[in-house]
């Protein structure tokens, strides 16, 4: 059964004296694709990295339909697609080697299907048979998207997946995941670039130093950067590199 | 089970696809090997203790040249992040493991392959005695090295100065099965040569076949019933007959040890032997291979039982990662 509710229950995340996260509670419901926004070291990859199950939280508890944590490392891992700001892959294979490696380990079915459909829609065919080492940060990061949806996973977790990409690599990346968010899937999306078109996403979170500062659905048509650089007029935002992240998404 | 095998095999295969592609830790490994038993060559080179010295020399070409393979173990995971994908994948532990000790010990025995002849061949090794014994411990010793290497290669693999932590923590934890190792090696090498020619006499009996080769002088005694010591040793000096032998044989004398039930081969005081091996000794029909054979039961035990704790341990490192 496909998973449904990711539920945060003052989550708290401590590296030596300062708050990765401090007091998150949030819910990630199925079928949303959610914008997680704030500027560096807001607490975004943190939150992706707990959520999937590669981070225990200091306090608080992450639940998945009533799962614990720590049931859900032992058991529920493989539901997790994850894109991270290293692309996962190995750099001494072909695209196509790591991906039927790790097709492999998810033991799926009929493999070379999958996999070449998913080189298809990430527009990587005609590179798959040369070595990842010799691809460009965005061909990386298109095979990394590949790789985290070689399995169906039902939680699709993408810390900054627009790394690295062109203008056309990042439209294909909107329609791509509209296409996922739409099978029903729970997608988070970490990024700290305001220019970019979000209009895709159903919900925004953003984060400041650890703490939750916005949690709410998105209206249709509404804009992301606008709610992000409203949020942070709000609160009065001082430090520069906030305010000039605001200014960029005015 | 199926998907276990599977999940293993793709580690395995990945392992020697990149390796095969690179060439990094092999050719380092074997390298480092070589060196290492030239070096010890050139140091020992005409003493007569060089053949004794040979399984120290092999298992220590083993043993440092392994920290290359051990310490690569998981390098490649942590280049792109790889482990963390990895980690994403459900039960993965066991079959990362078994991936990564199955690539270690393939490393490691392609590596004493290429090393052992090259021991043989620089302390003057003429014949090998019990090789297959000798192949069986140096195959337990690599075993034991990559179990506890992979585990250990696991444990480290995010710690800064991992290089140098790894002996350090790996090193002690290996000691038993090397200590048992080279001196399963030595009693299977060296079994049949002179220094072991007491020992040799001890395990005699009717019907077994003495020879003794030095360079191009062989003599052969059969051992007959009623034989004590005494009468083999007689019978082995009554075949140097000729002029030639006993130039060949000068400064070698058959002595009787104290406790009368077998003997030694020493050469005279101040003369240095005529040969440029060390005096070989083959006992046919003897069962010498016993005492260096009943060392392997002991290093199969125990890598068994590092593969427990290994396997054991290593789920719970990657649970709770």
């Amino acid at each position: 059964m496909a998973l449904e509710r990711i539920e945060l229950e003052k989550v708290a995340k401590v590296y030596g004296r300062s708050y990765a996260l401090n007091r998150v509670d949030t819910v990630f419901k199925a079928g949303t694709l959610v914008a997680l926004l704030g500027p560096n070291g807001a607490g975004k990859s943190t939150l992706i990295s707990m959520v999937g199950t590669l981070l225990l939280p200091d306090r608080g508890t992450v639940t998945y339909d009533g799962l614990s944590h720590e049931q859900m490392v032992r058991k529920g891992r493989g539901r997790f697609g994850y894109v991270s700001h290293d692309a996962l892959l190995y750099l001494d294979l072909s695209g196509m080697e790591n991906l039927v490696f790790y097709a492999a380990l998810y033991d799926i079915p009929n493999p070379q299907a999958r996999i070449a459909e998913l080189l298809k829609r990430v527009d990587m065919t005609y590179a798959a048979e040369k070595l990842v080492r010799s691809y460009s940060r965005g061909m990386r990061q298109r095979l990394s998207i590949a790789r985290a949806l070689l399995q169906r996973p039902e939680v699709l977790l993408l810390d900054e997946p627009f790394t690295g990409l062109d203008r056309w690599g990042e439209e294909s990346l909107h329609e791509l995941l509209g296409e996922e968010r739409d099978e029903g899937r729970i997608i988070l999306l970490s990024t700290h670039r305001m220019g970019l078109p979000l209009g895709f996403c159903t919900e925004v979170r953003v984060l400041r130093q650890g703490r939750l500062l916005l949690d709410r659905a998105l209206e249709p048509d509404e804009n992301v950067g606008d709610v992000y650089s409203n949020v942070f007029r709000a609160k009065d935002v001082k430090a520069p590199e906030e305010a000039a992240a605001a200014e960029e998404a005015v | 089970m199926k998907r276990f095998l599977r999940q293993t095999a793709a580690i395995l295969g990945k392992e020697l696809r990149v390796e095969l592609r690179t060439r990094e830790i092999l050719y380092t490994m074997i390298f480092f090997g070589l060196v290492i038993v030239v070096v010890f060559g050139f140091g020992l080179f005409e003493k007569r203790s060089a053949a004794q010295a040979a399984p120290g020399v092999l298992w220590t070409a083993l043993l440092l040249a392994g920290t290359v393979s051990v310490n690569r173990t998981f390098e490649r995971e942590r280049e792109g992040s790889c482990m963390t994908g990895l980690m994403m994948v459900p039960g993965i532990a066991w079959s990362l493991f078994l991936g990564k000790a199955m690539a270690n010990l393939l490393f490691l025995l392609i590596t004493l392959a290429v090393v052992g002849p090259l021991v043989l061949f620089v302390f003057q090794y003429t014949t090998v005695p019990n090789v297959g014994g000798v192949a069986l411990t140096l195959f337990l010793g690599a075993l034991g090295y990559s179990i506890l290497g992979t585990l250990v290669g696991g444990m480290l693999g995010q710690v800064r100065m991992k290089g140098i932590l790894l002996p350090l923590v790996l090193f002690p934890m290996i000691l038993p099965v090397f200590g048992i190792g080279v001196t399963a090696t030595a009693a299977l090498l060296t079994e049949g040569d002179a220094q072991s020619f007491e020992f040799l006499l001890d395990e005699v009996k009717e019907g077994d076949e003495l020879r003794l080769e030095l360079d191009d002088v062989v003599l052969e005694v059969t051992v007959k019933a009623g034989d004590e010591p005494g009468d083999v040793i007689a019978a082995l000096s009554s075949k140097v007959t000729d002029a030639i032998d006993r130039e060949r044989l000068r400064g070698v004398t058959f002595t009787r040890i104290s406790n009368g039930v077998g003997f030694t081969l020493v050469s005279d005081p101040g003369k240095k032997l005529e040969t440029n091996h060390s005096p070989q000794i083959i006992c046919r029909g003897a069962d010498l291979g016993s005492k260096g054979w009943g060392y392997l039961p002991v290093l199969a035990a125990l890598d068994f039982l590092f593969g427990i704790v290994a396997i054991w341990l290593f789920g719970r490192l990657l649970d709770s990662a």
